[in-house]
């Protein structure tokens, strides 16, 4: 089990800050978490390593329980960029996770030619950029070459060049067998990295989230969508209400053919139909910002 | 762990307030070196004041001759003559530096005195201060030791000496006096010592580590959470603080000795580290200390009272969350138990309270147990109490860092 998350509960004062996350993952994929600010992502990634303690549930990392410090040998994080020493330089910090995971030095290298920071490694990270930070960040969490890779945020801060980088390296490392769970706003790049969202929302994973994306929805023009609507609702179809004149539907709820028979069979006229692949940016405007469906 | 250590060696090392705080303390250790220099009374100063008392001698013998008829005026003119000779003899071995001739005069005229074994009075000198004085000058005659100036009674006092006859002037003569300066390499590493471990020394250290731990960030997902997603415990994080913390206390003692001696050297001699210190004992009886043993129990107990602080400092640091805030806490603390201590001298735990042994000079010359009639205050027992204090302290450390993680959003 590379993630085994169980019932997982937070409690801040009075307040349950995480609702019972249940996570598996038993093969290399690269997730994505996504929801809006306060949504609990960052602290789950932090219970996950330890980084806070949480009142239910159980965590496993790489088979082992997540108390154990022994698994940062298999799991890197990457975290915001305050976890970085100003006065230090990028090698000093690569040094440092070198000689507490015993790799060699010379990984020094490799890794920053391959982030694209080795010609300022030896400069006072107080003189970084942001996107300069972020570099060194996904330096620090790939020299282990881990088995996970836990990424907050991982795209703050980067100009296009620096993202498309980071997304290559990502993949590559996916490619290489590494499982990926980032936390994200940039929802484009997220749909170039991969089709497995979790949408979080108030402490919980949302259920119909955990639904592969890239799936085909339709929109279709009808004459008479309010009878559209209640010959759905009547057979329990899940739509999703577009304009005045149109509705949605997702092909996992139902088929093309389907839809046409039914239209068909209650003498409703389809005036037009449009074919589109679901990415996070439309699922979390429907999931997030009102868009209403059944 | 060493990692750790060495990580956190190199955050002390490349931390340019660090590096501007070292500077400051040398420019500081050289400033008062030539405050020291300019106080130290040299053979020449003497010699000026011998010189000076002969020509008045030779003067009023003058005038003695003059009227030498006089049977009665015989008796005085060889008192005089005599006495002058002896001068001439004292200028002779000052001029020439010979430091046996000059102790050994001293020395003689201390023992031509009738002996005093009343202990019970309190005047200048009293007479554990005449004993003390003329062992003193046995010992660095003995030894073949350079004196540091002046040799003469009035530059020579003991914490029995209390009455100066009610003359402040006299009593502010014989303290300044005795207040002896040597810009010897040794003797200046005292001054140094005296000074930094007193007071100045803790809230200087306190002030320059004063983030090593609220610069983690432990309230606002900070640096620590670097440390803590490595393969490597919180305690380690801790201990590995706690032992770069130590090794650059220690190594800043080794440079402040090194640094002190260096310019005493080049500027004056290197000194004796075989000179007598004074050590007190119960019922007036006294030994004395060899300046090296001297000056390096005062480094190990001085070390001892620096990591007490560091324990205050780790202990605010972790409940203030913020280094200006944490650092005031602890030089608070300190003074606040130095104030609250003076109170309750006379307690039966006293002795186990720590604030105590910040006088550490006070603490190894006994001075503290003499004054406070109390020899539990010991050498001894300060490392001992520091230790267990500091122990505890950072126990605490360790279990409200472990709770704040646990409680935190």
């Amino acid at each position: 089990m590379i993630i085994g998350i169980d019932n997982l509960k937070k409690r801040y004062k009075k307040e349950w800050v995480l609702k019972g996350i249940n996570i598996k993952v038993e093969a290399p994929q690269i997730i994505a978490l996504v929801g809006p600010n306060g949504s609990g992502k960052t602290t789950l990634l932090n219970c996950m390593t330890h980084l806070l303690d949480f009142n239910e549930g159980t965590v496993e990392l790489i088979g082992k329980k997540h108390t154990d410090p022994s698994i940062f040998k298999e799991v890197s994080y990457l975290q915001d960029n305050r976890i970085l020493y100003g006065n230090l330089t990028g090698f000093d910090h690569l040094k440092f996770i070198c000689s507490v995971q015993k790799i060699p030095d010379v990984n020094i290298k490799k890794v920053a030619e391959r982030v694209g920071m080795y010609e300022y490694l030896k400069k006072r990270v107080r003189n970084y950029s942001l996107g300069m930070k972020q570099h060194l960040l996904l330096a620090m969490s790939i020299i282990n070459e881990p088995k996970l890779l836990l990424l907050d945020e991982p795209l703050t801060g980067l100009d296009p060049t620096s993202a498309i980088t980071m997304r290559n390296i990502l993949l590559e490392l996916y490619q290489e067998g590494t499982t990926i769970l980032l936390s994200s706003h940039n929802l484009d790049e997220i749909d170039r990295l991969t089709n497995t969202i979790y949408f979080m929302k108030d402490g919980s994973i949302l259920k119909e989230s955990l639904l592969k994306l890239n799936t085909k929805q339709y929109i279709a023009t009808l004459n008479n969508v309010d009878k559209a609507k209640s010959v759905l609702e009547s057979g329990s179809i899940r739509y999703i209400n577009f304009q005045h004149n149109q509705l949605s539907f997702m092909e996992t709820d139902m088929t093309l053919q389907t839809f046409i028979r039914i239209m068909n069979e209650n003498e409703i006229v389809i005036i037009d139909i449009d074919k589109r692949k679901v990415g996070a940016e439309q699922r979390y405007q429907e999931l997030f910002e009102g868009v209403e469906s059944m | 762990m060493i990692n750790i250590f060495l990580f956190e060696m190199k955050k002390i090392v490349k931390s340019s307030f660090f590096i501007i705080a070292l500077l400051l303390l040398s420019l500081f250790i050289l400033g008062y070196y030539i405050f020291v220099h300019m106080n130290t009374v040299r053979s020449d100063e003497i010699v000026a004041e011998i010189d000076s008392r002969v020509h008045t001698q030779e003067k009023h013998l003058q005038e003695l001759y003059d009227v030498a008829d006089e049977a009665e005026n015989q008796d005085d003119i060889h008192f005089q003559e005599e006495y002058l000779s002896k001068e001439k003899e004292m200028l002779s071995a000052y001029q020439e530096e010979d430091w046996f001739t000059v102790l050994d005069q001293e020395i003689k005229q201390d023992e031509s005195q009738p002996p005093n074994t009343d202990y019970r009075t309190s005047t200048h000198p009293t007479s554990f201060t005449a004993k003390t004085r003329l062992e003193h000058n046995k010992w660095l005659r003995d030894n073949g030791i350079q004196p540091v100036l002046p040799l003469d009674m009035n530059s020579w006092i003991t914490i029995y000496d209390v009455d100066f006859g009610g003359h402040t002037s006299a009593e502010q003569f014989i303290k300044d006096r005795s207040a002896k300066y040597s810009s010897s390499g040794v003797y200046y590493l005292q001054h140094v010592f005296q000074l930094l471990f007193g007071l100045i020394g803790p809230i200087f250290f306190l002030l320059l580590f004063g983030d090593l731990i609220t610069k983690e960030g432990f309230d606002k997902n900070g640096p620590i959470h670097l440390l803590k997603t490595q393969p490597i415990r919180y305690y380690q994080i801790l201990g590995g603080k706690l032992f770069a913390i130590v090794v650059t206390t220690v190594l800043a003692f080794s440079g402040i000795s090194v640094l002190a001696i260096l310019i005493g050297t080049i500027a004056d001699r290197f000194g004796d580290f075989d000179y007598p210190v004074l050590i007190y004992g119960s019922d007036y009886a006294y030994s004395f200390m060899e300046m090296g043993i001297f000056l390096l129990n005062s480094a190990i107990l001085s070390f001892m009272v620096f990591l007490f602080c560091y324990s205050l400092l780790f202990l605010f640091s972790v409940i203030a969350k913020k280094t200006l805030l944490a650092v005031g806490l602890a030089i608070a603390t300190i003074l606040i138990g130095i104030q609250w201590s003076e109170a309750i001298t006379l307690s039966t735990f006293a002795p186990y309270i720590p604030f105590y042994y910040f006088s550490v000079t006070e603490v190894i010359t006994n001075e503290l147990a003499v004054t406070l009639q109390n020899f539990d205050f010991s050498y001894r027992n300060g490392l001992i109490v520091l230790g267990i204090y500091s122990g505890l302290l950072y126990a605490l450390t360790y279990v409200i860092s472990i709770f704040q993680i646990k409680s935190r959003y």
